[in-house]
């Protein structure tokens, strides 16, 4: 009896598998997708726990649970008030380095109201209880200065260098484009922080007068991809009309946002006349026009840039301190790629946006 | 001149005015922007941005001529029915309108759609842009006994 079950259970699994995969063409050969969960809303982030589970971040403010290929019912509780409006709402999610020890995690969002708000990066234990999970020691770490009305270009990205300081992108609010080069505030920046919000004492900024001491890099746009590996930030973000950039971080460094850009306006407009400028970085990839690069994740030594326009997924190959693009891995994904990331079993996971958006995975990838 | 003729000439050059002169600010508020930020701006490259930016009138001018036709109905059933000057109701028609179509993109598309109308002064410029194609409309399309 047990064994038919079982035999039962493991042929409809297969079944399954077998109708959710597809099978795509690539510059890199053939793949294969299979949607592992659906029907999220507007989701924008997902992270994998160590137990298998994998907590989606929705922009409307909440934080689904998928096991075992179904959303369970209950949501993670106990989360903040999201400013949910724009691009802003729940946004990015990430486990501490040290999270089988201290169950802490990661989230940022955007908080306040139409009349002034901001990026805020909050932490917090994860607690399971049965069928669910919830939010205890909630701590707000960071939130941008100043507030502003806006509701765009909040960034959200969150990485871990291996000190366990923090990273966080910070977008330029849109319509706050000159704030990127003042380091009186955080709009357009990359800031890095203690995991108590603090700014570590070797921040690049921290002992100028006037500067907050928490920016670690800036001239930024609109961050929607930061990877650290092997000591080394990589980034990118949406330029307006074609600037589209990957930028490998140093701490103290302006990366020229809006002084130079390859981009325009949206209304054809010049942003700048110039593409560069004493003291300002080069990007090390430009893609104009623009792809819409939304998120990245490091696989097997190489970046996977995802990305809105194209709808399509992009490989990196990383040459020392230079990056070189090698085109579209694979494109076929219908809907908006939002997120990409690697799982524990070393496989990759992407995201879809929109009113039923799909965690896929990408099975008998020979990306290499 | 048939009546049609004389308002269609009207509106195009009342919208290639507001247009162009909507353009001309936009470039100098974002160079202003860009000046806030120590950047240096030769006059020649002022000039060739300032050029290079009536790309823009390909997306400016259409949105203009919708809006001023709506304004100037308004601005003319205005003067018909409740008198005053003409040429004022057309100024404050196109000032108003070109306003208010920036303040509807904004709240559909949650963005300001020309950077050089960020600032309260930059809004201005285009409200002046607006209210000279309203008085360029008036002109051209004004009767002739008013002109004589």
């Amino acid at each position: 009896m047990k064994a038919s079950v079982l035999i039962t259970i493991v042929l409809g699994f297969l079944l399954s598998s077998t109708v959710n995969a597809q099978h795509v063409a690539g510059d890199y050969g053939q793949y294969s997708t299979t949607v592992v969960a659906s029907g999220f809303n507007q989701a924008w982030a997902h992270e994998f726990l160590p137990n298998g589970d994998i907590l989606v971040s929705e922009r409307g403010g909440s934080l689904k649970v998928v096991r075992d290929g179904a959303i369970l019912a209950a949501d993670v509780s106990n989360l903040p008030e999201v400013y949910f409006a724009g691009q802003g709402g729940l946004l990015d999610i990430m486990l501490d380095a040290d999270f089988a020890i201290n169950r802490t995690l990661y989230l940022s969002y955007a908080f306040g109201s139409a009349k002034g708000n901001a990026t805020r990066l909050m932490s917090a234990k994860l607690n399971a209880s049965q069928d669910s999970y919830q939010l205890d020691d909630i701590n707000i770490i960071f939130t941008a200065s100043p507030l502003k009305q806006a509701p765009q270009h909040y960034s959200g990205r969150i990485a871990q260098m291996s000190d366990g300081t923090l990273l966080l992108g910070i977008g330029d609010g849109f319509d706050y484009r000159e704030q990127a080069q003042k380091l009186d505030n955080h709009l357009g920046k990359i800031i890095r922080v203690n995991r108590d919000g603090s700014a570590p004492d070797d921040n690049p900024f921290v002992k100028r007068e006037g500067a907050k001491p928490e920016i670690w890099s800036y001239g930024h746009r609109n961050h929607q991809g930061l990877v650290v590996a092997n000591g080394v930030v990589y980034q990118h973000e949406h330029g307006p009309k074609g600037g589209d950039e990957v930028n490998i971080i140093e701490p103290g460094l302006n990366y020229g946002w809006p002084v130079i850009t390859r981009g325009r306006d949206y209304n054809g407009a010049q942003i700048t006349p110039f593409t560069e400028y004493l003291g300002m970085q080069q990007p090390v990839v430009d893609w104009t026009p623009s792809i819409a690069p939304s998120s990245m994740a490091l696989h097997n030594n190489k970046l996977y840039v995802t990305a809105l326009a194209e709808q399509s997924i992009r490989q990196l190959n990383i040459k020392g301190s230079q990056i070189a693009d090698q085109g579209k891995v694979f494109s076929g994904i219908e809907g908006r790629i939002r997120d990409i990331a690697t799982s524990p079993d070393g496989s990759l996971y992407v995201l879809t946006d929109g009113e039923q958006g799909q965690l896929i995975k990408i099975t008998q990838a020979n990306l290499n | 001149m048939p009546k049609f003729m004389q308002n269609l000439g009207g509106l195009i050059a009342a919208t290639l005015a507001t247009s162009l002169l909507g353009s001309i600010c936009s470039t100098q508020f974002v160079i202003a922007g860009l000046q806030s930020i120590n950047v240096a701006i030769p006059l020649a490259t002022r000039l060739s941005m300032t050029v290079n930016d009536l790309y823009i009138l390909t997306a400016l001018g259409p949105v203009t001529a919708i809006c001023f036709i709506i304004g100037f109905i308004v601005a003319g059933l205005g003067h018909r029915f409740m008198g005053g000057n003409r040429t004022a109701w057309h100024v404050v028609a196109g000032a108003t309108a070109l306003i208010t179509t920036l303040f509807i993109m904004k709240a559909v598309l949650l963005i300001t759609v020309i950077a050089g109308t960020r600032t309260l002064l930059g809004l201005l410029s285009f409200a002046l842009a607006g209210a000279i194609g309203g008085w360029v409309y008036a002109k051209v399309t004004a009767p002739k006994e008013a002109i004589l």
